[in-house]
């Protein structure tokens, strides 16, 4: 595999959902797999429920890690209000995935505002790029063992709509480098529940 | 996050995907550093972190200090006795070090000294984005901007050879891209301490008491000088030749935004990248603008390049245009790719690529929070319902900064670390309502008691909360001396803040828990009506230090409950508490409760929020 361009991808979604792990995972399969690779957060505090984006860029030689605005080839998305925010990287080429997990700010918490219906953040995620895939990961990576596991799930997707860009082992691999030993099993369960939901959605399509 | 031991147990050739911060920790050990110092900050805090946890296998000293000047005093004394040794810190850390950081390149140790700076434009995580590259030329030291994690591991082996060969200490400067990005990293071999250099007594050597100064800024001037030869060398200046009329000067991140740009191959200028910062490499610059018809200089922040450049120019008589902040490569904020690659389109000449407008990101603003169980909310919640709207209250830096936002909004001013105590003095002076200062422990410690002794001595009047939870929890729970717990998370001789506070003269001292609302308000009016200094410690450990506590001992929180029968939606918690664990009824997504349940995954059975309900409808889970 060449990519002489590099792939941008945007990873989005609240502090302590995996933003970050989601990224270095991914970071690591396309490492693994031969690919030079760039992995960085963009903004939030990790662990305080805030918003967190991360970026991720990988190909034959990579160098910023930074993505412009409107300039993600791809972006995953594991809540659905920070998916709508998170458009803000959608272009006309974007492929956007997004989880239906809804997490409300502290904002909405606190009475101080509301959090927008589900129809209207979607059709906002769909009007922004080309193509948008609505996942109910965080209820796949329950059936999995643990909701948590919705960022595996993602990835799986993920691998599936890149049509085995970077092979399964290579998410394996990372996966057995980033996460405790028990984990990797459950883990990997939820990865090909993603996949599969993907396949099943594409009957085309095979990695 | 990749296991640190990895860090200390990769092998030699092995590729790993590292994080800036993490290469940095490799390079140490691959240099035989043997002495790592740091007070922890954003984007800086992961390298003693990483050291601190492999220091015993690595047989490495790791120590979080009091404050950036202690952890670079420390540093240099090391380095002084003969030992490698480096200090990291976050770039207004870096303020707090300066006073032994301009000393230091007059009389610096013979063993390598390295301060690793990590700078955070657009101040994500600090209260300014100032640009360190100043202080490398205000300290006149050499400096080494790496631009990716491979390149900061390669810079601390370089930079210690480099501090030694010429007896200065090295800056290394990092920034936000360098530190938090992850990139491959191929391990080089681990190098053992070389043969310490004792310590020797030599008179003036170290001593900067007159006469002895200006001898040595004179031989620092001579040893800059011999640095010239070191980055103008090919491995500390790329040059890349694509037979263009243009060029672009670049370093550090902003040079992996130009290597990047969205500019056609045929149309790409020459770049001259440069890794060692100070000094310039005169001789490589000047001949590249001498080459050029236009050049431009790519830099984030300040135009600290751009000016010096222009001046080499002048000097050498060259007629080269020199472009940088003047044309659309920002001042403020964090560089991004699309303003360099803007840039690079005007300079080369082709249309320029559309650029990417920032549209707000639409729906509710989701800032960060207070964790669940928190004790800041009970303290913020004492504050805000005490202080009254007229009182200036002055809070400080650290997790409780946060609660100045929206929607506890409890803090007029927020400037630096331990700013409150002395400016609560300032705002005392001639003023009617008492202020109130607020800071935490590791603050406090850090840089609040000579401000605490100067209000006892001055007579100023003014109102102390310390809010104590034994951790600096904002950087990542690292122990400080409130902990009792050293570096390596072992058990150690601590201080006592109350008998600190005491000790600085203070009369009027309580020490309550903030779960305890009705006596801590109780207190907190007395404290507000008296004259003098008062002071509160308001303690209560951290609410992940707690948990993570809990969990080692094999138990689990014990989750609040609401009784539905007596909640009647008044909402007090969730306006109140704004806690995580607090889920209102109906309305926030589809399918939630009719009334305000919690969620017993979050919760930690603190219990402020059945302190403040009304109507004692939140009780302890199984009462």
């Amino acid at each position: 595999m060449k990519l002489e361009k590099p792939l941008s991808v945007v990873v989005s979604g609240v502090g302590g959902q995996g933003v970050l792990l989601t990224s270095e995972i991914l970071g690591n399969a396309a490492m693994l797999s031969g690919l030079d690779v760039r992995v960085t957060e963009t903004h939030g505090l990790s662990q305080r429920g805030g918003s967190l984006v991360s970026c991720v860029r990988f190909g034959k030689e990579v160098h910023s890690p930074l993505v412009d605005y409107r300039g993600a080839d791809y972006i995953i998305s594991m809540e659905l209000l920070e998916a709508a925010k998170c458009s803000i990287y959608a272009g006309e080429e974007t492929v956007h995935i997004v989880s239906t997990l809804q997490i409300p700010p502290v904002t909405v918490l606190s009475g101080k505002a509301k959090y927008p219906p589900s129809k209207e953040l979607m059709s906002s995620v769909a009007d922004s790029c080309k193509k948008a895939y609505f996942v109910d990961a965080a209820g796949m990576a329950t059936k999995a063992g643990r909701s948590l596991y919705q960022n595996a799930v993602l990835l799986g997707f993920f691998a599936g709509v890149t049509d085995g860009l970077i092979g399964r082992e290579d998410y394996a691999k990372a996966l057995q480098i980033l996460v405790p030993a028990k984990y990797v099993a459950p883990n990997l369960k939820a990865f090909d529940m993603g996949l599969q939901a993907f396949l099943g959605e594409s009957p085309g399509q095979r990695l | 996050m990749v296991d640190s031991t990895l860090i200390l147990d990769g092998a030699k050739d092995q590729k790993l995907l590292l994080l800036g911060n993490e290469a940095v920790v490799r390079g140490g050990l691959e240099s035989g550093f043997s002495v790592f110092t740091s007070y922890p900050g954003t984007p800086a805090s992961e390298i003693l972190d990483v050291a601190a946890t492999i220091s015993k296998e690595a047989g490495i000293y790791a120590e979080y200090s009091v404050n950036e000047k202690v952890a670079i005093d420390t540093a240099a004394g090391a380095a002084m006795s003969g030992l490698r040794a480096m200090t990291s810190m976050k770039h207004v850390g870096l303020n707090v070090a300066s006073d032994t950081f301009m000393a230091l390149p007059y009389f610096s140790p013979k063993s390598a000294l390295v301060v690793v700076v990590a700078d955070d434009p657009s101040a994500y995580s600090s209260q300014t984005e100032q640009d360190s590259r100043n202080y490398g030329y205000f300290a006149n030291v050499p400096m080494l901007e790496p631009s990716d994690p491979q390149e900061a591991k390669d810079c601390i082996v370089r930079s210690a050879e480099i501090s030694e060969s010429v007896e200065l200490p090295v800056l290394v400067r990092l920034d936000i891209r360098v530190s938090h990005v992850r990139g491959p990293v191929v391990l080089g071999e681990l190098r053992a301490p070389p043969p310490r250099k004792e310590f020797v007594k030599e008179r003036g050597r170290y001593l900067a008491i007159p006469p002895y100064p200006v001898k040595a800024h004179e031989a620092l001037l001579e040893k800059m000088e011999r640095c010239k030869g070191i980055s103008n060398s090919p491995e500390f200046v790329k040059l890349i030749d694509r037979g263009s009329d243009y060029g672009v000067i670049c370093s550090g991140s902003a040079a992996t935004y130009v290597l990047d740009a969205d500019v056609p191959a045929p149309l790409r200028p020459d770049v001259l990248k440069m890794l060692m910062v100070n000094p310039l490499p005169e001789e490589a610059i000047v001949e590249f603008l001498a080459s050029h018809k236009k050049v431009l200089v790519v830099e984030e922040l300040d135009p600290v390049f751009e000016t010096r450049i222009k001046e080499l120019a002048y000097d050498n008589g060259l007629k080269t245009m020199i472009l940088g902040k003047g044309v659309g490569i920002p001042s403020a904020g964090e560089l991004v790719p699309a303003d360099v690659s803007c840039a690079i389109s005007a300079l080369v000449g082709v249309p320029q690529p559309k650029k990417a407008s920032r549209p707000a990101p639409s729906g509710p603003a989701r800032p960060p929070v207070f964790c669940a169980g928190c004790p800041h909310r009970a303290s913020m919640y004492l504050i805000k319902t005490l202080a009254g709207k007229n009182r200036v209250v002055v809070t400080d830096i650290g997790c409780y900064g946060m609660g100045s936002l929206a929607p506890t909004e409890v803090g007029d001013v927020l400037l630096d670390m331990g700013f409150s105590i002395g400016a609560a003095g300032g705002f005392a002076i001639g003023s009617k309502l008492k202020p109130l200062a607020v800071i935490g422990d590791s603050t406090f410690l850090h840089a609040g008691i000579p401000a605490l002794i100067n209000a006892v001595w001055n007579r100023h009047d003014l109102a102390l909360i310390i809010l104590d939870n034994y951790i600096t929890a904002m950087t990542g729970l690292q122990p400080n001396p409130s902990s009792g717990l050293d570096s390596q998370l072992q058990p150690t001789d601590g201080v006592s803040l109350e008998e600190l506070v005491r000790a600085c003269g203070v009369k009027n001292l309580r020490i309550l828990s903030p779960m305890n609302v009705k006596q801590s308000k109780k207190e907190i009016r007395e404290m507000l009506d008296e004259k003098g200094v008062s002071v509160m410690i308001l303690r209560q450990p951290c609410a992940l230090l707690a948990s993570q506590q809990l969990k080692a001992s094999g138990q689990a929180a014990t989750p609040y409950e609401i009784v539905a029968e007596n909640c009647n939606n008044c909402n007090a918690c969730l306006v109140l508490a704004s806690c995580p664990a607090l889920i209102p009824a109906g309305g926030v997504t589809e399918g939630a409760s009719e009334k305000v349940t919690i969620d017993p995954a979050s919760c930690t059975g603190c219990g402020f929020c059945a302190e403040i309900c009304p109507y004692d409808a939140i009780v302890r889970g199984g009462e």
